[in-house]
């Protein structure tokens, strides 16, 4: 059935309906202890189906092909509903905005067996010593085309492609065992480095084998691109959510317009940067995507929207909302950029005693801000050099004052999952350990 | 049912060359409900299924899925042809083993999940979000309500030929409260495989009271210390505890992939004699609970720790071929498009014989910690860490200070030495797991337990 028919048949019952809809194919190759243990390619589809009718919202969805059969669950649930008196109409005809290399066809028809070369190169890179003890690889290729139409006039369509990839080295020296790894992901062939991958990972394996528990106490700590999207991901999109705003639940409520960071610091969100992770040309209601400043000069100065929080306040989304087929929209960040040019230096790593913190497996407190974690990857920091690894110790600090506190960021910008960051070191950060 | 065309196209691929190959189907359907501070966001039906195709050669996988009847065979193909091509360069060759099965199980549900109205479901949230939101200081109520039944189908060129039909319900609330600009936050659920009984009798207006009453006691609670500490974990705690610092190494593909320290070491001492570990998906209606696993195989109860001394691991058909004994049932999915690997189910430690007051009679100075948000590890390495909700400082024997959201980590090959009381009141909690991107349902347990040595990171 087209979509046409299916709102024309949806607007005999309700007031408006809506269609998202999203295709993918996906190959993915696996690696365990150095060699190519599996492969996959499989296509997938699914729809998702909103109906209102009098501020009642329906929802339902499915994978099967029975489209109708999704529309009529839909329009049974919109009647078992209740009114939402918040709720806004769906999103009229609009003209996309233009976020540009979000799809590369060299990855859209790339075979399992070209993979293989690229996978092979990573694991090559990270046999970097012979206390390699194991090599756990993976990379994975989606290209997914999402389809938005609605009732109101809205047609849109746009392909979009990533490429992921990750390797995990396990290493052992006599009864020392550690662990390093290393991801990357863009939405190029190019963009993503299988060797550099490979290295980092296994170079981080041999150097965190002589680890050691940090001393407790408090210590300025740098944080690398990688683990951002816990930091400044998380400031955007959960703490800056409108979502989460309007019901109180983020440390961030009631601090609109005030300092939360050093006036050397801004912070955006931005769906339109060419070639980027959390780039799109509309957003999972069929919103323009846009930029917009969370913080600037320090001052956090908007929260990020869809269409549902927007209505509420009385203005327009942000182009924020996102979605998988089988939910409704939320309010999730695009991409976020640090902009800090007035504190970058090259002496981000240049303390006397500090903590280097690769990754962490921990997420922040929403409610108060409140960030402890261990620490997965890391290193001690002496006299300007990267020391010794890490190993159970955790670090704590207040994302409230996190952007008070950074000091100085470095020059090496690395986008992690739409984060777009150099490393950051913050000052007084409570350190747990010994 | 699907049995007829799957067994053909699995014998079809043991044609083509496959040494193994695996057929399965999966259809699920199931409600969600969301409403934040009595408004239902979402109401949602949803329907799903599909085929995910194994095929095995000389020591390499090829797997493929899809939604379409007309296309398995093509992706059975497909699956074939992979396999073959990711064996092309691969030196650790090993055979794949099974066994011929034939069984059919499906669940009894009190209430059967499609007898109960969609507005019904809504209506309960809703009252939930009621009895939570009455509490003073309650600024904001997140309740979700979802259920799942599920139809799966295994086939393999062994003689597997099982179907499961199951179902599941878990009900999670949250509630805020906010007071003079500290907000805090506190979370309960309710989880089961069987019926609508599962949320009804697990007392959700309750629960959302109990959630609002935690956070609001949270308004009043500090910042833990940091530093390393004697501690005692409640049971959803010492739940997440024994998932994370011990569960996930003792599965058997990260042993083999040279990614768990517990390698090489069944038969000896990890723990205190007075640690048993244990492994049960056969236990009735926990949320992790099963029959069949998604290979086919039975669910068995494993003790993985005895006395403190390391039993075994938990296999799949591949780890269990590789490592020359039998699965353990612990092949698990989250979906028809993942292939199966090896998963926990219900994983707790067994009770002791102490009480709670005996464990804080131990106690100089530690901390009492309650409630778990989440943890994780990194079994290679031999770390893993666990946020409770809440705690306690303690002060000979007493309750000081309450404390909020702490992190805790430690070291898995000593974490288990340090137990060293275990208590005799064991329950059970359900959650979410994931692994290589998949999630699925388990229950963790435990009894209190007091362990010597924690490092606990805080701001305090």
């Amino acid at each position: 059935m087209e979509w046409d028919e299916v709102i024309r048949k949806g607007i005999r019952e309700v007031d408006q309906v809506e269609i998202y809809e999203e295709k993918s194919r996906i190959v993915v190759v696996d690696v365990e202890k150095g060699e190519i243990k599996r492969a996959e390619a499989s296509f997938s589809s699914g729809v998702g189906i909103r109906v209102l009718k009098d501020k009642q919202l329906g929802f339902a969805y499915g994978n099967t092909g029975a489209v109708e059969r999704v529309l009529e669950k839909a329009i049974r649930g919109c009647k078992a509903n209740r009114e939402d008196p918040n709720l806004p109409g769906f999103t009229p005809e609009s003209k996309p905005s233009s976020a540009e290399d979000l799809f590369d066809h060299r990855l859209d028809e790339i075979e399992p067996d070209e993979v293989f070369d690229l996978v092979g190169a990573m694991v090559e890179a990270s046999r970097i010593s012979d206390k390699v003890y194991s090599i756990s690889a993976s990379m994975e290729i989606a290209s997914t085309q999402i389809t938005v139409v609605n009732s109101e006039g809205l047609d849109l369509t746009e392909k979009r492609t990533t490429l992921s990839a990750g390797c995990y080295v396990s290493s052992r020296d006599g009864d020392k065992a550690s662990t390093g790894s290393e991801i990357g992901e863009g939405r190029s062939l190019d963009s993503v480095d299988p060797e550099f991958i490979g290295r980092t990972a296994g170079e981080r394996a041999i150097a965190s084998l002589n680890s050691v528990q940090a001393e407790t106490g408090e210590y300025p700590m740098v944080i690398l691109p990688r683990a951002s999207p816990k930091f400044l991901g998380f400031l955007v999109g959960s703490a800056a959510s409108s979502d989460n705003l309007q019901h109180g639940r983020s440390f961030l409520t009631g601090k609109l317009g005030t300092a939360i960071g050093r006036y050397e610091i801004s912070l955006v969100d931005d769906g339109l940067l060419a070639g980027r992770l959390g780039s799109r040309s509309f957003d999972d209601e069929g919103t323009p995507t846009r930029r917009t400043y969370v913080v600037r000069g320090g001052i956090f100065e908007s929260a990020i929207y869809d269409r549902y929080t927007a209505h509420k306040e009385g203005r327009e989304s942000t182009g924020n909302a996102r979605r998988s087929y089988s939910s409704i929209p939320s309010v999730e960040r695009n991409n976020v950029v640090l902009l800090a040019d007035r504190l970058s230096g090259d002496d981000v790593m240049d303390v006397r005693r500090g903590i280097l913190l690769i990754s962490t497996g921990d997420s922040p407190n929403l409610a108060n801000g409140e960030f402890s974690g261990l620490i997965s990857e890391g290193f001690l920091i002496e006299n300007g050099d990267v020391a010794r690894g890490l190993r159970g110790t955790n670090f704590c600090l207040s994302l409230l004052d996190f952007l008070k506190n950074v000091e100085v960021v470095g020059k090496e910008v690395r986008d992690i999952a739409g984060v777009i960051s150099p490393p950051i070191r913050v000052g007084k950060v409570r350190i747990a350990g010994s | 049912m699907h049995f007829d065309k799957m067994r053909k196209l699995a014998s079809l691929g043991a044609d083509l060359g496959a040494e193994f190959v695996e057929m399965r189907y999966e259809r699920a359907q199931g409600v969600t409900v969301l409403a934040e501070d009595e408004v239902v966001r979402v109401l949602s039906y949803g329907e799903s299924e599909g085929f995910g195709i194994r095929a095995f050669f000389k020591g390499a996988w090829g797997f493929s899925s899809t939604q379409r009847l007309d296309l398995l065979e093509e992706s059975l193909r497909n699956a074939v042809k992979l396999a073959k091509l990711s064996s092309k360069m691969k030196k650790d060759v090993f055979e794949m083993r099974g066994c011929y099965l034939v069984g059919h199980s499906k669940l009894y549900a009190k209430i059967d999940l499609e007898d109960v109205s969609m507005e019904e479901k809504a209506k309960l949230v809703l009252e939930a979000q009621r009895a939570g939101r009455k509490l003073d200081r309650i600024k904001s109520i997140t309740t979700r309500y979802s259920d799942e039944k599920v139809h799966k189908e295994v086939v393999n060129n062994f003689g597997v030929e099982t179907s499961l039909d199951t179902s599941r319900v878990s009900f999670m609330t949250r509630s805020y409260a906010s007071e003079g600009g500290i907000t805090e936050r506190a979370m309960e659920t309710a989880t089961g495989t069987g019926g609508y009984e599962i949320v009804l009798e697990g007392d959700p207006l309750g629960k959302a009271e109990e959630a609002s009453r935690r956070a609001i006691d949270l308004l009043s609670a500090r910042s833990a210390p940091s530093g390393k500490f004697k501690a005692i974990l409640d049971p959803k705690l010492g739940g997440v505890f024994i998932h994370e610092a011990f569960g996930h190494a003792s599965e058997a593909d990260l042993v083999l992939a040279g990614m768990s320290l517990l390698e090489g070491k069944v038969g000896q001492k990890i723990g205190a004699e007075l640690v048993q570990v244990i492994d049960d998906p056969t236990v009735d209606g926990l949320f992790g609970s099963y029959s069949f696993d998604d290979e086919g195989m039975p669910a068995r109860r494993k003790v993985i720790v005895e006395g403190g001394v390391l039993k075994g691991f938990m296999h799949n058909l591949e780890s269990s071929s590789r490592m020359n004994c039998e699965s353990t049932g612990n092949g698990r999915t989250c979906s028809y498009d993942a292939p199966p690997i090896v998963r926990m189910s219900n994983t707790f430690i067994d009770r002791g014989d102490s009480s709670l007051d005996e464990m804080l009679s131990e106690m100089r100075r530690g901390i009492y910690a309650l409630g778990s948000l989440y943890g994780y590890t990194n079994p290679a390495k031999g770390q893993f860490m666990f946020k409770a909700e809440e705690g306690w400082l303690v002060e000979k024997a007493e309750l000081k200070q309450r404390l909020r959201e702490v992190a805790l980590s430690g070291d898995i090959l000593s974490m288990l030495m340090n137990v060293e009381l275990v208590g005799k009141d064991l329950s059970f909690q359900g959650g979410y797991c994931g692994k290589d991107g998949q999630t699925v349902p388990v229950s963790i347990g435990s009894p209190h337990v007091l362990v010597r040595e924690v490092v606990f990171g805080g701001m305090g």
